[in-house]
C-alpha cells in the first residue's frame, strides 16, 4: 500500500526538558514537511505563549498573522519581523496531563523563494478560555529548509512533549525504487561526499547514505555530504527511496579521514564592500574559523575593527570584551545587550597603502545547541610606529546552531580585503 | 560550498642537538596563508631569548620590519612598538632559554597572512607563550614585512645569534582557502 507522508524524524523530551527541539539534515528530496508537534510547557502559568519555530538557525526572518479563538470570541492580529508563531501551549498550573496539538506545514521547502509556514493548533483545557489558533507565518529565506528548531517561548517543553517531522511527496510512488550504483567516497576533512549513480527510472523521491555507525545522512542528488569519525574506517550504503520503500547500493570501500581542517567558503573582495557575509554553514563541524585580512575604504589615517552578527540577528543579544596594545598602552572596554560582537581589525585607507590587517576568528560549538556561542578573535596590524593589537571575546545568547556569519566593516572593506572561513573536525 | 582539506605540513624539524638558526626555503606557493609554530627553547645564558622571523633572506637582517606589542607576564602588562628604525627584530616573541628550569619549552606561533600576495605587504600575527613556574610570558604582537613580494623562505633567528636548543621543533603549515 502506498503512502503519501514519510516520517523522517521523531524526538521525545525526556525528564530534564527542553527549551528547543531541534532537527538537522532535513532531506531534500521532498515536497513539503509537515510537523506535528505534541507540546506541554512547565512555565509557572496554564498556559505558555511566544511558542515559535527557527528553521536553519535564521532569527527575526519572520512575520505572521493569526485568527484565535477562545471559545469566547474571536480575535486576530499580526506581528511583522519578528520570531514566528506557534500558538499558546498548555504550562504548570494548567489541567494536568494535557499537551497542545499543532501542526505546522510548510510547502516547497526546498524551494527558492519565500516560505510560508501554516500553523493550526489547540490548547484544550476544558474551560472557555481554551485557545484555538491559525497562523500564517511568512518565513523569509530563500534558501532550503536544512534545519528547524522548534523553541518554548515561556519556560521548557516538559517530558513526553512530541515532535514529528513528515516529508510529503510530490506523487504517490507506485513501484519500488531501484538501487543506485557506483558507489564512491571522498575525504573531505571531517565527512565524507558520497557521489553515485542513480539508476534510469529509479522510482526514488530522495537518496540516503547510512554508515557504519547507523546515522543517516539524506540528499536529494550525488553526491551527499556525510560525517565521518576521524580515524576510524567507515563505510556508507547508499539508497534509492520513496514512500514504498527503499532499495542499497553495495557498500564502498571503507575511508579514514585524519584530516580535521577544511575550507568552507572564500570570500575575496574585486571591489569595496561590506558586509561580507557566509550563509548555509554545514553543521559537519566542532568549530569555525575565520581567516581575515582586511583594510577600510575610509580615508582617514586611523583604524576601526568590524564587527560580527551570527544568523542575521541584529538584536541586542551579544556582550563583547577587548583587550588591545596600540604601542603605548594597554586599554579594554565591552558592550553588553550588544547588537553585535567585536571582530577582525581593519586599517583605514589613509594608512600606508597594501597593510591589510590580519585577524583569526574562532567560533567553539558553533552547531551546539546547549550552548550559547563565544567568539574569540586575534586580530591588528602594524604600520611603522602606528599599530594596534587586540584580543577580542564575545557571546551571542543563542542555542541557534550558527549557519550564518555576517562581517560588518566601520566604513566599507577595500577591494583585496578576504575573509576565508574554515570548518574543524 | 565544496569542502577541501587543508592545513598541511609542508615540512618539519626535531634538532637533536643544539642548532643553529634555521631556514625554511622553496615555500610552495599554493596555499592561503602559512603558520610556523615552533616549540623551542634557546641556549643564551639567560632565562629567556628572543626569536626573531624574517621573509626573503637568509641572514638575521633586514630593514623593513615594524612589530606592536602586547605583553603580559603575571606581574605586569606592556605595549611597545618597534619601527624599521630601531634594531631590527623581525617579527618576534620570546622563548626560555639556558637558565630557565631545565626541559621547559615555549611555544611560538607566526600566522603570515595571503604571503603569497603581491599586492598586501606581509602582515603576521604572533602568539607566544611560556610559564617558567613563577615567572613566564604572553605575548600578543602583529609585525608588518613592508614588501609585496611573495614569501619564498623563511629564517627562524634568535637573540644575539643563540643556538636553539636540543627538543625544538620548527614546523611549516600551508592552509589552503577554497
Amino acid at each position: 500500500m502506498s503512502v503519501s507522508y514519510y516520517p523522517l524524524f521523531t524526538q521525545t523530551v525526556g525528564a530534564a526538558g527542553a527549551s528547543t527541539i531541534t532537527f538537522n539534515n532535513i532531506p531534500q528530496g521532498y515536497q513539503d514537511l509537515k510537523i506535528e508537534y505534541s507540546l506541554r510547557s512547565n512555565a509557572a502559568s496554564s498556559t505558555a505563549d511566544g511558542n515559535n519555530f527557527v528553521v536553519n538557525g535564521l532569527a527575526n526572518i519572520y512575520s505572521w498573522t493569526q485568527v484565535y479563538s477562545t471559545g469566547a470570541g474571536l480575535g486576530g492580529n499580526n506581528l511583522a519581523n519578528s520570531t514566528s508563531y506557534l500558538g499558546v501551549v498548555p504550562a504548570a498550573t494548567g489541567t494536568a496531563n494535557i499537551f497542545s496539538v499543532g501542526t505546522l506545514e510548510i510547502p516547497n521547502y526546498t524551494g527558492g523563494t519565500y516560505k510560508q509556514g501554516f500553523v493550526n493548533s489547540v490548547s484544550e483545557n476544558n474551560t472557555v478560555g481554551a485557545t484555538a489558533h491559525l497562523i500564517s507565518n511568512l518565513i523569509k529565506t530563500t534558501s532550503p529548509i536544512t534545519s528547524l528548531s522548534l523553541v518554548c517561548g515561556n519556560g521548557s517543553f516538559v517530558q513526553y512533549s512530541t515532535v514529528t517531522i513528515y516529508a510529503r511527496a510530490a506523487q504517490y510512488s507506485t513501484a519500488l525504487p531501484v538501487s543506485p550504483s557506483n558507489p564512491l567516497v571522498v575525504d573531505q576533512a571531517g565527512f565524507a561526499a558520497v557521489s553515485f549513480t542513480p539508476s534510469s527510472s529509479d522510482n526514488a523521491t530522495t537518496y540516503a547514505v547510512t554508515d557504519n555507525n547507523s546515522v543517516t545522512t539524506y540528499g536529494a542528488s550525488s553526491p551527499i555530504i556525510a560525517p565521518v569519525t576521524l580515524g576510524s574506517a567507515t563505510t556508507y550504503t547508499v539508497k534509492a527511496i520513496n514512500s514504498l520503500g527503499s532499495a542499497s547500493a553495495a557498500i564502498n570501500p571503507s575511508v579514514t579521514s585524519s584530516n580535521s581542517f577544511a575550507s568552507i567558503a572564500t570570500v575575496t573582495l574585486a571591489s569595496a564592500a561590506s558586509p561580507i557575509v557566509f550563509t548555509n554553514i554545514p553543521q559537519n563541524y566542532t568549530h569555525l574559523q575565520l581567516r581575515t585580512s582586511l583594510r577600510n575604504t575610509n580615508s582617514g589615517a586611523t583604524e576601526s575593527f568590524s564587527v560580527i552578527i551570527l544568523n542575521g540577528d541584529a538584536g541586542a543579544n551579544y556582550s563583547t570584551h577587548s583587550v588591545f596594545s596600540n604601542g603605548a598602552s594597554i586599554t579594554s572596554f565591552n558592550a553588553v545587550s550588544a547588537t553585535s560582537m567585536y571582530g577582525p581589525e581593519a586599517p583605514n585607507d589613509g594608512r600606508t597603502a597594501s597593510i591589510f590587517a590580519g585577524g583569526i576568528v574562532d567560533l567553539l560549538d558553533y552547531s551546539n545547541t546547549l550552548k550559547y556561542k563565544t567568539s574569540k578573535v586575534f586580530t591588528g596590524f602594524d604600520d611603522n610606529g602606528f599599530g594596534y593589537v587586540f584580543m577580542h571575546s564575545g557571546t551571542w545568547y543563542s542555542f541557534a546552531p550558527v549557519t550564518a556569519i555576517q562581517i560588518n566593516s566601520g566604513s566599507t572593506f577595500k577591494a583585496g580585503s578576504t575573509i576565508a572561513l574554515y570548518g574543524i573536525a | 560550498m565544496a569542502a577541501q582539506s587543508t592545513y598541511t605540513p609542508i615540512a618539519t624539524t626535531t634538532y637533536a642537538s643544539p642548532g643553529v638558526n634555521y631556514v625554511f626555503s622553496n615555500i610552495p606557493q599554493t596555499y592561503t596563508d602559512l603558520v610556523l609554530v615552533v616549540y623551542g627553547r634557546n641556549t643564551y645564558p639567560t632565562a629567556t631569548n628572543a626569536i626573531n622571523m624574517y621573509i626573503n633572506t637568509t641572514t638575521q637582517s633586514s630593514s623593513n620590519w615594524s612589530q606592536t606589542n602586547l605583553n603580559g607576564t603575571g606581574t605586569g602588562n606592556s605595549a611597545s612598538h618597534q619601527t624599521t628604525s630601531t634594531p631590527d627584530y623581525g617579527a618576534s616573541t620570546s622563548l626560555p632559554s639556558a637558565s630557565a628550569t631545565a626541559n621547559l619549552f615555549g611555544l611560538a606561533e607566526f600566522h603570515i597572512m595571503n604571503y603569497a600576495s603581491t599586492i598586501m605587504t606581509k602582515t603576521v600575527l604572533i602568539r607566544g607563550s611560556y610559564d617558567l613556574n613563577g615567572s613566564g610570558a604572553l605575548d600578543l604582537n602583529v609585525a608588518n614585512y613592508q614588501s609585496t613580494v611573495a614569501v619564498t623562505s623563511l629564517q627562524i633567528g634568535s637573540g644575539y645569534g643563540y643556538n636553539y636548543a636540543a627538543g625544538t621543533t620548527f614546523t611549516l603549515y600551508g592552509i589552503t582557502a577554497a
